[in-house]
């Protein structure tokens, strides 16, 4: 499903942020990715979401190499892909409801079983009373659950959430952690970065550590 | 809530508002040059239906009545005998005093010798040959003239081409100068909603689709300037033709728009609007291509 073979990431002119990072995501697994702040995990992260391509080192996404990909070729990579992005990105005109419908809009879905599919999306992540809400309205975890519903409307083969569970107490992190799990059983292939430890070490799940841009030894026995 | 159309709340931004005004006026100026070349080339049409198969023989201004008659009357043989020719009249020195008056007043003429004049009329479908017709003339009535307006009606449907041409040319720059304003204020809305545009993109939209968004703000604010540009372009144009036609000032008839006239304006609208489309879209396919 996705591999990195010795993959450096730089910023413009800045030093290296991630250094000769090598692992492989095999379909449907679950991992964690940890490390602390600054270590670049969001920066792994944006790679295999395809908002960037690395300075060096090959990237593997669905059995193709990300530099050979074309402008033309991502949309429909993406939608591939689900993203529960660290600082949630909800477009703050829209309402809890049409940003969920959001990535299904763009690619010219139906309306009303978009808008059907979207409201019980958010039930299930217990957003039911908040559907024409506006995003500047909603608590961090709040808005936290309705980009986790944006990030799975689409069926994603992928999931990537980076920080789902920073915002919310213990409870809910349980949930949504359950609710990734459901996921992951259904067959999506899913990477979390998260630095609720606990979390990791509650699971059966595999972890990646990045230590200061690089990948430690993998711990739990990952790939 | 906002349906699929609305992704990116194009419709709330007041920066790009200016745009509908820009529209309009250009609009309104694309509704007036075509209203007027449409005039005159409907009064042209008209024009070259009035004169056609008309033809004046001019008698040149004599002292001598009796002799002047004469050749009246020799001219009037030679019309006759034109197989082209339907009929042939002498106009009266009345009516010759008529056809005068504007450029003469209502000075009493009865003293000056005028010149007379004879009014003819081809026969249905029928060409005269005015030079063979001009020579049989020569040789029976010396310094009769014949006319069939037809130079007079040239020059006359040269300017109303004339018109025409600077009409397209200002429509042309007009929807030049459409197409350039639209860009311009949408690559401004493209950098003031880049964020946003990221996250469609990272949320798996086509190009295509943040296109259409751009394309879609663009046809609403046209739509809603051009419209008003081109029905104030309408109402100065009727009204111009009120005045103009009221005043009798006109030497000629100037014809109100047609129908067909009316609906070439309520083109100018629906290009503008499509022109403005056009532009936004291809400017974000364009800035976009550039990014990421
Ligand atoms: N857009 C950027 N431009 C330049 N440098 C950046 C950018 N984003 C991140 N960095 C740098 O890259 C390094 C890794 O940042 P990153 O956000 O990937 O860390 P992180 O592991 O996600 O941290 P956190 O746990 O705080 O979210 C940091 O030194 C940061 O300053
Ligand atoms: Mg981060």
């Amino acid at each position: 499903m996705v591999i990195f073979e010795r993959v450096g990431l730089r910023y413009g002119l800045g030093p290296e942020v991630l250094r000769d990072v090598s692992f492989a995501l095999p379909p449907g697994s679950l991992h964690f990715l940890t490390g602390a702040s600054g270590a670049g995990k969001s920066s792994l992260l944006s790679l295999l979401y395809l908002a960037r391509r690395p300075s060096r080192g090959t990237v593997q996404l669905f059995g193709r190499d990300v530099a050979g990909l074309a402008r033309a070729d991502f949309p429909a990579l993406r939608r591939q892909i689900g993203v529960v992005f660290q600082d949630f990105r909800l477009l703050d005109h829209l309402s809890v409801l049409d940003n969920v419908a959001l990535p299904l809009r763009v690619q010219g879905i139906d309306d009303a079983q978009v808008r059907e599919h979207a409201a019980e999306l958010l039930v299930w992540v217990g957003l039911g009373d908040h559907l024409d809400a506006f995003p500047p309205t909603l608590s961090g975890g709040q808005k936290q659950r309705v980009a986790i519903a944006r990030a799975v409307i689409g069926r994603p083969r992928l999931l990537i959430a980076d920080e789902p569970t920073g915002n919310v107490d213990d409870r809910i992190a349980v949930r949504l952690m359950r609710l990734f799990e459901e996921l992951n059983r259904l067959g999506t292939t899913i990477v979390i970065a998260t630095h609720n430890l606990q979390l990791v070490r509650e699971s059966r799940h595999p972890e990646l550590r990045l230590e200061a841009g690089t990948l430690a030894r993998a711990v739990k026995g990952a790939a | 809530m906002t349906g699929p159309g609305g992704a990116l709340g194009l419709e709330r931004d007041r920066e790009r508002r200016w745009i509908a005004g820009v529209i309009g006026t250009l609009s309104l100026l694309a509704t007036l040059a075509l209203g007027l070349a449409l005039s005159l080339s409907a009064a042209g049409a008209q024009w070259r239906a009035d004169f056609e198969g008309i033809l004046t023989v001019e008698i040149p201004a004599e002292d001598d009545a009796a002799a002047q008659a004469a050749k009246v009357a020799a001219a009037l043989a030679v019309l006759r005998a034109d197989p082209a020719i339907e009929r042939a009249e002498a106009l009266g020195r009345a009516r010759a005093q008529a056809l005068l008056a504007p450029w003469l007043g209502q000075t009493p003429l009865d003293a000056l010798p005028l010149p007379a004049l004879i009014d003819a009329r081809a026969r249905k479908g029928a060409k005269v040959d005015l030079p063979a017709l001009q020579a049989r003339l020569d040789a029976a009535v010396a310094g009769a003239r014949a006319d069939d307006h037809a130079r007079w009606l040239a020059g006359f449907l040269a300017l109303a081409r004339a018109a025409g041409i600077v009409a397209f040319v200002v429509t042309a720059a007009v929807a030049i100068a459409a197409a350039g304003a639209v860009g311009f204020a949408t690559r401004a809305g493209l950098a003031m909603h880049r964020e946003a545009v990221d996250l469609l993109h990272l949320v798996g939209a086509a190009d295509s689709y943040i296109a259409g968004q751009f394309a879609r703000a663009a046809l609403r604010l046209a739509l809603a300037g051009s419209a008003l540009g081109a029905l104030a372009g309408a109402v100065v144009l009727a009204v111009a033709h009120a005045v103009a036609t009221a005043s009798g000032a006109l030497a000629f008839p100037l014809p109100a728009l047609d129908l067909a006239g009316w609906a070439a304006i309520g083109l100018v609208p629906a290009g503008a609007t499509a022109v403005a489309a056009a532009s936004a879209y291809a400017t974000v396919l364009r800035a976009l291509a550039r990014i990421v």
